[in-house]
């Protein structure tokens, strides 16, 4: 099994999927994957699709800026330093160029947790009628407030 | 931006144009995605007052915005949830005139931090409950033998 990373300006490719090679020029990596990542897989495939949709200017109509290699590298290795009890939660972008990563019950239990191009996280959450928000330099692993407000919204 | 016009009535339905099923809308509940509901560039958030148009008026707006992607492709889908929402967020919906769109607002007054706006977004979709209305695009008839 060989995962292909990669990006090209021209081509504006993001794979993580075992069995697609991408003919990217510039800045291809193939990696063995280790066991985390293989574990990892379908988050990691999520955040490849999403910053393949993403990675245009305006590809919200609304002049979103795109996301770049930079921060899909750094939700790449959030995703991977997420502990391994934690729900996998699902990604979006944002139209600064984050990526974002959420956790939902439902409206009133939901922690919104974005990965910025600048390296900062910045995070909000509603639990019930508490409201909680924050940031914080990304260090390659959760804060240990966001992990615990995650386990709040959603108990194992 | 200047912003010349008047405010939008709290009671005035506005709509966020969508063009993604999949980034923009939660499989889980039909709830819409709360970057959805992100300012940016200029810490304001375009809408469109939904008004007495009919609905392929509204739709063309959707498509206006469309026509601005990368690819262009017709609106899929929308966001509609009263002014009321973002007034009760401490921010304003103020008409701006824009040539595709004869309902184009803006929302100002949002904050710069980004974490203070993502909380302010995941409180309009909690108590403004936006609804997700889908466009139904006819599909294309096979041609008969």
């Amino acid at each position: 099994m060989m995962f292909v990373v990669g990006y090209s300006p021209d081509l504006h490719g993001f794979s993580h999927t075992p069995s697609q090679i991408l003919d990217c020029p510039i800045g291809t990596e193939k990696v063995e994957p280790s066991g985390t990542e293989i574990a990892q897989v379908p988050l990691l495939s999520e955040i490849a699709a999403v910053a393949q949709e993403c990675c245009d200017a305006g590809w919200d109509g609304y002049g979103a800026e795109p996301v770049s290699l930079g921060t899909y590298r750094l939700a790449h290795r959030l995703a991977l330093g997420l502990p391994d009890a934690l729900p996998i939660p699902s990604v979006g972008a944002e139209p600064d160029g984050s990526l974002t990563f959420d956790w939902y019950r439902d409206p009133s239990h939901v922690l919104s947790l974005s990965i910025a191009p600048d390296g900062r996280l910045y995070f909000a959450a509603n639990v019930g009628s508490r409201r909680r928000s924050g940031s914080d330099d990304f260090t390659g692993v959760l804060p240990a407030e966001v992990v615990d407000l995650i386990n709040t919204i959603l108990p194992a | 931006m200047t912003h010349d016009g008047s405010e939008v009535d709290p009671s005035e339905p506005v709509a966020r144009f969508l063009f993604s099923l999949r980034r923009d809308v939660r499989p889980q509940d039909g709830s819409i995605r709360p970057e959805r509901l992100y300012p940016y560039k200029y810490v304001e958030l375009s809408v469109s007052v939904l008004g007495s148009r009919t609905p392929e008026e509204i739709w063309r707006a959707g498509d206006a915005v469309g026509s601005e992607l990368p690819e262009p492709k017709p609106c899929i889908g929308r966001a509609d949830l009263l002014a009321q929402a973002f007034y009760a967020q401490a921010l304003k919906v103020v008409r701006v005139e824009s040539p595709s769109d004869p309902g184009h607002a803006d929302v100002t007054g949002w904050p710069p931090e980004k974490e203070a706006q993502k909380q302010i977004a995941l409180d309009i979709i909690a108590k403004g409950k936006p609804v997700f209305v889908e466009r139904k695009l006819a599909t294309p008839t096979p041609a008969s033998e």
